[in-house]
C-alpha cells in the first residue's frame, strides 16, 4: 500500500502554498527566507513525486531524484548568501523587518 | 644574380633623412618654447636631407652603372625583401626593381631632386619651418623612388598615396595664410578621384592576371589578346588607369588642382609640381606599355584628351599675370604633350620629354622662385620689368629655360616635343588632328614663353623702387640654376633624331621596357617617316618656335601694355583665358556648391531632426518608461514576489496552451 501520486502533489501544493503566503505576507525577513526554502522543498516534494510515478519495478527514473538534489545545494547555498544578507543587514538597521527596507522605491 | 641589397639604400636615405629632419624641427620647436627667436639646430636640416640627396643620387648612378654592365635583354637588378601577401593563387613581395625605365626616372628624381634641394636651403632661409620643410621634402623623395622602383602595382600605389601626402602637406606649408591649406585640400580631394579610378583598375588587373607584378602582367596580355573575349576588360582596366594618371598627372578633366597647388613653396613647385610627382602618371602608362597598346582606342581617347589638355591649359597661360600661375598652366600644357606621345605609341619620346621638360620646367620654377624671392614675394609680373639689369644670373638661366621649354632649334626641348609631334604625324588618319593640335601649342608655348621673359626682364621697371630693391639670389640658389640652364640646353643629346644617323641613345636604353607594346601596337610594321618628312616637321617645329617665340618676344619687350591691349580688343576671350576656360568655376558651380548645399541639408535637417530625433527620441522613450516601470520597484519583497509569481503563472499558462495546441 503506496501513497498515491495525488496526494503528494497536493500535499506539495499545501506547502507551496504555506511557502508563497509566508514570503507574500509576513516582515520577518528570517521567516520569508524560510518560507522560500518551503516552496523548493514543495518542489522538490513534486520532483520526488514524478519521479517515482514514472518509474517501474527495477527500473527507477532518478531523474527527478537528480533535480531534487540539485535544488537541496542551491537551497543550501541560498540559505548561507541570504542568512549572512540578514545579518549584515542587521548589524546596519538594527532589525530584520522588511518594512525598513524600501528605500530603493523613493 | 649580382648582389643587389643596397637598392634599399635609394628608400632608406631619404627616409632617414626625414626622420632626422623631423628630430630637428622638434627639438627647434623646443628651443623656441623658452625663446620665441631661438633658431635651434634647424639649420642642420638642410646639409642632412641635401646629403641624403646626395647619396642616393651616386646610388642611382651605381644601379645605372650595374644595369649597363648587363646584357641588354637582361638589364633588370631586383632585390626581394620579403613576401607581404601570400593568398595561395596571389602573391605580393615587397621589392623593388631597377631596369632601364626606372632607372631613368631615378636619376631624374634623384638628380633634379638634389639640385632642388641644394637651391630649397638658400630659398627657405629663416623660413620658421625650415626643418620640418626638409622632413616633407625627403619624405616626398622616398615615397617616389618607392612609386618607380616598386616591382608590383600595389607598391607603386603605396609610393603614389604617399606622394600626394607629400605634396598635400607642402602644398599647404604656409598654412597659416589659409588660402595654401585649402589648396592642398583640394589638390587631395581632387586627386582622390583618380585614385578611386586607379584602385578599381588595379583590381581589375588582380581578376584579369591574378598577380600585381608589373612585368607578369606585361607579359601575359598578349596571351589575354589572342582569346579576343577579354579585349573589353583589358580596355576598361587600361581606361581607370588613365583615370588615375589625369589626377595625378593633372589632365583633363582633373587637372585644376595644379595650378591651386602653386600656393607651396616654389622649390617644391619645381620638384613636385613640375619635374617628378606629375609626370609619374607618363611613367605609369610606359610601364603598363603592353596593357595600354592592347587597346587602340583607348589610346587614342587618351590622345585626345592629351590634345585638348595641353590647347586650354596653353591657351590659359597666355592671360596669366602670376608668373607661377604660366608655369604651372604650361605644365599641364607639356604633360598633355607627354600624352601626346603616349597616345601615339611613342613610350621613349613621352619618357624623352619626361626628362627635358624636367630640367626645363625645375629650372624656370627655380629661376622663378629667385625672381620672386628678389622681388620679395611679388609674383605679378605686370609689377616687374627690366630685372635683367638687377639679377644677370637668374636672367641667363631663366633665358636657357624659356628657351628649351618654346623648343628654340637644338635645345633639349626642341628635340623632344619635336619627336612627339613627328610621332602622331607618323600614325596617320585621325593622329594628324592629334599632330595639329601639338603643333598649335606649341605655337602658343613659344609665345607665352619668351612673354614671361619679356615682361619679367626688359622694359622699363614697374615696381615701387622706393620700397622694392631687387637683388640676385645667393650662390646656393644661382648654382643649381646654371646646372639646369646646362641639362636643359644639353639635354636633347640624349634623344637625337634618326635622320641625323647618330644614335638616340634613350630610345635604345629603353627598348627593352618599350618593345612589348611597340609589338602589339603595330607588329613588325612600325609606322614610319621618310627623311623628308621628318625634316619638313623639323624645319616646320623650327619655324614655329622662332616664330613666336619673337613675337611673343617683341610683344611684351616694352611693357605690359600688350595684355590690356589684347583685353580692351576681345574682352570675353581674354576674360575667359584669365579664368582657365572657367573650367575650376564651373565644377565649383556644379559640383562643389551643389554638395556643399546638401552637406549643409544633411546637417542641419538631416542630422538635426531626423538623425537626433531618433537618438534623442529613444532616450526619452527609455527615460518615460522607466519613471512609470520606477514605482514597481517600491522595496516590497512581497510585491517583488507576487510579480514574479504573476510572470511565472503567465508562462504556464503559455505553456501548457501552447503544448495543449
Amino acid at each position: 500500500m503506496t501513497v498515491p501520486t495525488e496526494h503528494l502533489l497536493i500535499l506539495a501544493g499545501i506547502l507551496f502554498a504555506i511557502g508563497v503566503g509566508g514570503f507574500c505576507l509576513r516582515r520577518n525577513l528570517i521567516v520569508v527566507l524560510m518560507s522560500v526554502e518551503l516552496m523548493l522543498n514543495a518542489a522538490n516534494l513534486t520532483f520526488i513525486a514524478g519521479s517515482r510515478h514514472h518509474s517501474a519495478l527495477g527500473d527507477p527514473a532518478l531523474d527527478g531524484a537528480l533535480f531534487a538534489i540539485f535544488v537541496i545545494v542551491v537551497a543550501a547555498v541560498e540559505a548561507a548568501v541570504g542568512l549572512a544578507l540578514v545579518i549584515a543587514l542587521y548589524r546596519r538597521k538594527q532589525t530584520v523587518s522588511l518594512d525598513s527596507l524600501d528605500e530603493l522605491g523613493d | 644574380m649580382p648582389h643587389t641589397d643596397w637598392l634599399w639604400w635609394l628608400l632608406l636615405l631619404p627616409l632617414l633623412g626625414s626622420a632626422a629632419c623631423g628630430v630637428l624641427h622638434f627639438l627647434t620647436l623646443k628651443a623656441r618654447r623658452s625663446d620665441a627667436n631661438a633658431k635651434g639646430p634647424s639649420a642642420l636640416a638642410w646639409p642632412i636631407a641635401a646629403g641624403a640627396m646626395g647619396a642616393a643620387f651616386v646610388i642611382s648612378l651605381l644601379a645605372l652603372n650595374g644595369l649597363r654592365a648587363l646584357d641588354a635583354s637582361a638589364r633588370v637588378l631586383e632585390s626581394s625583401a620579403w613576401s607581404w601577401i601570400d593568398t595561395g593563387n596571389m602573391a605580393i613581395d615587397v621589392s623593388l626593381v631597377v631596369d632601364p625605365l626606372s632607372s631613368v626616372l631615378l636619376l631624374v628624381v634623384t638628380g633634379v631632386g638634389f639640385l632642388i634641394h641644394v637651391y630649397a636651403g638658400g630659398y627657405m632661409k629663416g623660413d620658421p619651418g625650415y626643418a620640418k620643410f626638409f622632413a616633407y621634402l625627403n619624405l616626398f623623395v622616398a615615397a617616389m623612388l618607392m612609386l618607380v622602383l616598386s616591382s608590383n602595382l600595389l607598391g607603386l600605389f603605396i609610393g603614389w598615396e604617399g606622394v600626394g601626402l607629400a605634396s598635400y602637406l607642402l602644398i599647404g606649408f604656409w598654412y597659416e595664410k589659409g588660402w595654401p591649406a585649402e589648396a592642398g585640400q583640394k589638390a587631395f580631394v581632387v586627386n582622390r578621384i583618380g585614385d578611386a579610378c586607379f584602385l578599381i583598375g588595379s583590381f581589375l588587373l588582380v581578376q584579369l592576371f591574378g598577380t600585381l607584378d608589373l612585368s607578369d602582367i606585361g607579359t601575359a596580355v598578349p596571351a589575354l589578346l589572342t582569346g579576343g573575349e577579354h579585349s573589353f576588360q583589358l580596355a576598361l582596366a587600361a581606361l581607370l588607369l588613365f583615370g588615375g594618371c589625369c589626377g595625378k598627372s593633372a589632365q583633363l578633366p582633373l587637372f585644376v588642382w595644379l595650378p591651386d597647388a602653386m600656393a607651396g613653396p616654389t622649390p617644391v613647385s619645381a620638384l613636385i609640381h613640375a619635374a617628378t610627382m606629375v609626370t609619374s602618371g607618363v611613367y605609369l602608362v610606359v610601364r603598363l606599355n603592353p596593357l595600354f597598346a592592347a587597346s587602340p582606342g583607348i589610346l587614342f581617347f587618351i590622345g585626345v584628351v592629351a590634345a585638348a589638355t595641353a590647347f586650354i591649359a596653353g591657351t590659359s597661360a597666355l592671360a596669366q599675370r602670376d608668373l607661377k600661375g604660366v608655369l604651372a598652366y604650361s605644365t599641364v600644357s607639356q604633360l598633355g604633350y607627354m600624352f601626346l606621345g603616349l597616345a601615339a605609341g611613342a613610350w621613349s619620346s613621352a619618357i624623352f620629354h619626361l626628362v627635358t621638360h624636367a630640367f626645363f620646367k625645375a629650372l624656370l620654377f627655380l629661376a622663378a622662385g629667385s625672381v620672386i624671392h628678389g622681388m620679395h614675394d611679388e609674383k605679378d609680373m605686370h609689377k616687374m620689368g627690366g630685372l635683367r639689369r638687377h639679377m644677370p644670373r637668374t636672367y641667363v638661366t631663366f633665358l636657357a629655360g624659356a628657351a628649351a621649354l618654346s623648343g628654340l632649334p637644338l635645345l633639349s626641348g626642341f628635340f623632344s616635343k619635336d619627336e612627339i609631334l613627328a610621332m602622331n604625324f607618323a600614325n596617320g588618319g585621325m593622329y594628324y588632328g592629334l599632330w595639329a593640335v601639338g603643333v598649335l601649342t606649341a605655337a602658343i608655348t613659344a609665345f607665352y614663353s619668351w612673354r614671361m621673359v619679356g615682361l619679367v626682364f626688359f622694359g622699363e621697371e614697374r615696381f615701387d623702387a622706393a620700397k622694392v630693391h631687387p637683388h640676385e639670389s645667393p650662390g646656393s640658389m644661382t648654382g643649381p640654376l646654371f646646372v639646369l640652364a646646362f641639362l636643359s640646353i644639353a639635354g636633347g643629346l640624349i634623344g637625337l633624331p634618326p635622320v641625323l644617323h647618330l644614335p638616340h641613345v634613350l630610345h635604345s636604353w629603353l627598348e627593352p621596357v618599350t618593345a612589348p607594346g611597340t609589338a602589339i601596337l603595330h607588329g613588325d610594321h612600325a609606322p614610319h617617316l621618310s627623311h623628308a618628312a621628318e625634316w619638313v616637321l623639323l624645319g616646320l617645329g623650327s619655324v614655329i618656335a622662332l616664330v613666336f617665340a619673337h613675337k611673343g618676344f617683341y610683344a611684351y619687350k616694352n611693357g605690359k601694355e600688350q595684355d590690356a591691349a589684347f583685353a580692351a580688343k576681345q574682352p570675353a576671350v581674354y576674360a575667359q583665358l584669365e579664368k582657365a576656360w572657367s573650367i575650376d568655376r564651373t565644377y565649383t558651380f556644379w559640383i562643389v556648391q551643389p554638395i556643399k548645399l546638401a552637406a549643409f541639408v544633411i546637417a542641419v535637417v538631416v542630422d538635426q531632426f531626423a538623425i537626433d530625433g531618433v537618438v534623442n527620441g529613444a532616450a526619452r522613450l527609455a527615460r518615460s518608461s522607466a519613471l512609470q516601470l520606477r514605482k514597481l520597484t517600491d522595496g516590497g519583497v512581497a510585491n517583488y514576489g507576487l510579480w514574479m509569481g504573476a510572470g511565472a503563472a503567465v508562462l504556464a499558462v503559455i505553456w501548457i496552451a501552447g503544448g495543449a495546441a
